[in-house]
């Protein structure tokens, strides 16, 4: 009955066209009344889950993104790829899935990530002849690689609910995100030689030079960060504060897509970016709270558990079952909600809980893609001014190729498992 | 909003380089500090994007639909989100008086008085509660059939300056 | 009526794994109070923070959110600061049976009037010890309080504990639980307090701690709450049940926790966790170092001088 009511309502206001924080603000609100809960829990709720300074690390990041598509630093970046990589047909699109997966990994959050490279690549996409919805779908879905390679909030909230040792979960993210983007790159290959996308002019090696020195400025950025990170000097969330403040000042200094006195402009850009975001993750949690208490996913889990399924097609079951919440919620929500009930059936089940862990947030990435509830697609859409149904449609293939990679990350454990194993022992 | 970022920015870059010349100078709640402004910053910025329509919505159907029912369809969405935000406001409100009840701090060295922050909720809400409002009257009283939902572009790229700089 | 035979509703939130012996030890408790309430009560036990972290679940007892939880006293000092008393350097490196008198005792009285009043919540009886909190190092050996000078340290939060920490000389540092092991293993501090049981299940080891001085600064204690308003709905009978089986299983809950720790040193150990052990006299001089400063440091934190008067008492009459 309540699960009917809240179907009902989901899709209603979701088809309604109703911004997605309301849809989930409105639902937990209802929820809670229908349950008898005390309404004001659902709002200490909204304002205690924003209260977290690991979340910061998105609105930082944000702003240095902000700092790096409108001061010229995202642009001399991919100048440089795309020097290199002239003459090969498609090469916009690899250069995208490079950037990507480079940016994801220095700033662990999949929606900064597009955020970023979106407005950049995107319009540089079509500016160049691209369709709209491939360069929607190759930005969206080489983005959710970030929270699989290391660092990765995800990862890191996955270490402590299910006692793992959180370094031993960065180096398993290593090899399936590199397989990942392989997978991502040969089909952007395959799909330019195929319907004949643009070749980029091959560039004398005077001028390719000359790209990549008026680059060594913006390389500091990522440089900066990734030292910081895995120097370690500093936390993600700090890392994430020097990333704007480095950003800040080479945009500044060198050069210069805007002038200092518009800083503080750029600043409240930045924010307003994270704003959609941060509200719906808030609401998203609220909503994901009422989940919990419901029962409604421990049963299922506690089904699925209680019938004794060989390990493969316990493995199977759970993906399937990721799949469908993260049809309908955030990443940190499917997380909390699913992994406590989870974790100790594990080690039981012959599953090593580090393998599980790349599983869960390769499900968790494919949950940022897939509808009705993907951040990724609403960045996108907000960034393009595409429909969202346009972005759907230029990420399926690559849905495709996730599930593949899912399909391989799942029944082939040495591929996570052994480049912990190799460091740790 | 763009003042509060950047305050909350030169903490963070303080804290760090201050720890790594010289630990003893390292701020223990910088972190803190920037959560409390990041966050005033968001819930203050959150009503400007009422107004741009900046909220991101599944227009899929939205864009289907004739200007006469879009109308009634945002009407609609406008007196939910009334709804919505003026419950925020009020429960908000009940959530800052509770902690002036019980005097609640921060359980850490810089023991800040909870109310300041969770002061936010209910400003934040209150502000787009006007904005949703201006929307509906919008809608309901002056609409015109050019009207349509989505990001306002001509004065808002979210994503960069590419447009001129005007007005706000 | 029909609604009346219907079975409370009893939700219990705690932030630890399920492995965790808290959750062992309360989960233990729901089951026994469940059956001997004949059907009259419903329980539902929440691990892992799935509907609150410690930090959030005093205010969800106030709001009437969750009717159970056992939150770490250091986590509710932002509503009830006495609650921050286990810093005070009185307490400081005591025998275990010490600690009992006091919270059992009357100092143990006087907090769960100030928690009853504040967090509207009724305090079903003795606490549950987590045990001794330690000093842990990454790098750089720490055999005595004297080689944590300039050192950053961690700790879990409350004003109280970061008082030591600068008095000793280090940096004081707060920092989530769930962030520690990334924070550790990347040098953003050298050291952090907690107990042998908390680093042993998040595996520390992997994060580069290597060395430990076992001086027990402070036990760091869960109280067992309910919502006041929870417990006005219970009957006598229902309340007396209650009360006995936490009194009954107490004894057995706080030495099982007590063998935990021990178990737990020993596979720090066997990870190659070296372990430092102060004498008697090396934590009794600290704690007389320390003594001089904790009148400002109540004030400063906030702890009513009638409970530090009440502590004293039971130290006084002890040692
Ligand atoms: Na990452
Ligand atoms: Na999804």
């Amino acid at each position: 009955m309540l699960t009917l009511l809240f179907l009902l309502l989901f899709f209603g206001l979701l088809a309604a066209g109703m911004p997605i924080f309301l849809v989930l603000g409105m639902c937990a609100g209802i929820l809670y009344i229908a349950t008898g809960q005390p309404l004001i829990g659902a709002a200490q709720m909204v304002i205690n889950k924003l209260n977290s300074t690991t979340l910061m690390a998105l609105p930082l990041f944000v702003m240095a993104a902000a700092f790096m598509r409108s001061g010229g630093v995202a642009k001399a970046l991919v100048d440089v790829a795309t020097a290199w990589l002239g003459g090969i047909r498609g090469s916009l699109g690899l250069v995208t899935v490079v950037a990507c997966t480079l940016f994801a990994a220095i700033c662990g959050s999949s929606v900064a990530t597009a955020l970023a490279m979106g407005t950049i690549l995107v319009p540089a996409m079509i500016e160049r002849g691209y369709p709209r919805s491939f360069a929607l779908g190759v930005v969206g879905a080489s983005g959710t690689i970030g929270i699989v390679v290391p660092p990765s909030l995800a990862l890191i909230l996955y270490g402590i609910v299910a006692e793992q040792s959180v370094p031993r979960l960065f180096l398993a993210g290593v090899l399936p995100g590199l397989l990942q983007a392989a997978a991502f790159a040969l089909w952007v290959l395959y799909y330019a030689r195929k319907h004949n996308f643009p070749v980029e002019p091959v560039l004398p090696l005077a001028q390719r030079l000359r790209v990549t020195g008026h680059a060594i400025p913006a390389l500091a950025v990522p440089l900066v960060v990734t030292v910081g990170i895995y120097g370690g000097v500093v936390t993600v969330t700090e890392a994430a504060a020097l990333s704007a403040a480095v950003a800040l000042l080479v945009s500044l200094i060198f050069y210069r897509g805007f002038h200092w006195t518009q800083t503080l402009r750029v600043i409240t850009d930045g924010i307003r970016s994270a704003a959609t975001i941060m509200l719906i993750v808030a609401t998203a949690l609220a909503f994901g709270h009422w989940m919990t208490e419901s029962g409604i996913p421990n049963q299922l889990v506690n089904f699925v558990i209680g019938h004794h399924f060989a390990t493969w097609q316990f493995l199977l079951i759970i993906n399937g079952l990721l799949l469908v919440l993260g049809c309908f919620l955030e990443v940190t929500a499917t997380l909390l909600l699913v992994l406590p009930i989870l974790a100790p059936a594990l080690v039981p089940l012959g599953v090593d809980p580090v393998h599980f862990s790349i599983i869960f947030t390769h499900n968790m990435e494919i949950g940022l893609v897939h509808p009705p509830v993907g951040l990724n697609l609403f960045v996108l859409s907000t960034i393009s001014s595409a429909s969202i149904g346009e972005v759907i449609r230029g990420i399926l293939p690559f849905l495709v190729l996730l599930l593949i990679v899912l399909a391989i990350i799942t029944y082939v454990p040495i591929l996570t498992l052994w480049l912990p194993n190799a460091v740790f022992g | 909003m763009g003042l509060l970022g950047l305050i909350a920015l030169v903490i963070g870059v303080l804290q760090v380089v201050g720890r790594y010349f010289d630990p003893a100078q390292a701020i223990s709640y910088a972190e803190e500090v920037i959560v409390y402004l990041i966050i005033w910053a968001i819930m203050i910025v959150s009503s400007q994007l009422v107004r741009r329509d900046g909220h991101v919505r599944p227009d899929l159907v939205l864009r289907l639909l004739s200007p006469r029912w879009l109308r009634i369809v945002e009407i609609f969405n406008c007196l939910v989100a009334i709804v919505f935000c003026g419950a925020l406001v009020w429960y908000g409100w009940e959530i800052v008086d509770t902690s002036l009840l019980i005097n609640e701090t921060s359980s850490t060295d810089l023991q800040f008085p909870m109310w300041i922050y969770y002061l936010a909720l209910p400003v934040g809400s209150a502000l787009m509660l006007v904005r949703y409002i201006m929307r509906l009257v919008r809608f309901a009283l002056f609409f015109d059939p050019a009207m349509t939902v989505g990001p306002v572009l001509h004065d808002e790229m979210p994503s960069g300056l590419s447009p001129p700089l005007t007005d706000r | 009526s029909a609604r009346a035979d219907e079975p409370l509703r009893l939700r219990c939130s705690l932030d630890t794994a399920p492995s965790h012996l808290r959750n062992v030890s309360v989960r233990d408790f729901l089951g026994k109070v469940e059956a001997a309430a004949g059907g009259k009560i419903k329980t539902e036990l929440f691990e892992s923070g799935q509907l609150y972290p410690d930090l959030e679940v005093g205010k969800a007892l106030i709001q009437g959110q969750v009717e159970m939880a056992a939150p770490g006293s250091w986590t509710i000092t932002g509503i009830v600061s006495d609650a921050d008393c286990f810093q005070l350097p009185a307490l400081y490196g005591q025998p275990i049976e010490l600690i009992h008198r006091v919270i059992d005792g009357k100092p143990g009285q006087y907090l769960n009037t100030q928690i009853q009043q504040k967090l509207r919540s009724h305090v079903v009886g003795p606490y549950l010890d987590l045990g001794f909190q330690n000093w842990y190092s990454a790098n750089k050996p720490v055999t005595s309080l004297a080689d944590l000078k300039g050192m950053k340290i961690r700790n879990s939060g409350g004003a109280g504990q970061a008082w030591r920490a600068r008095f000793l000389g280090a940096i004081p540092n707060t920092t989530a639980w769930p962030n520690v092991p990334l924070a550790l293993s990347q040098g953003t501090f050298d050291g952090l307090v907690s107990s042998n049981e908390s680093l042993a299940s998040a595996k520390l080891w992997d994060s580069g701690v290597k060395y430990a001085l076992a001086d027990r600064q402070f036990t760091a204690e869960y109280i067992p709450l309910m919502s006041q308003t929870f417990w006005d709905k219970l009957s006598p009978d229902l309340q007396k049940i209650m009360t006995d089986v936490w009194a009954q299983n107490i004894p057995a809950y706080r030495s099982n926790m007590a063998a935990a720790q021990t178990k737990a040193r020993a596979t720090l150990e066997e990870h190659g966790v070296k372990f430092s052990d102060p004498t008697e006299e090396q934590t009794a001089a600290a704690r007389k170092s320390m003594l001089p400063e904790q009148d400002q440091l109540a004030k400063d934190i906030k702890v009513s001088p009638e409970l530090v008067k009440l502590i004293m008492a039971d130290v006084g009459s002890g040692s």
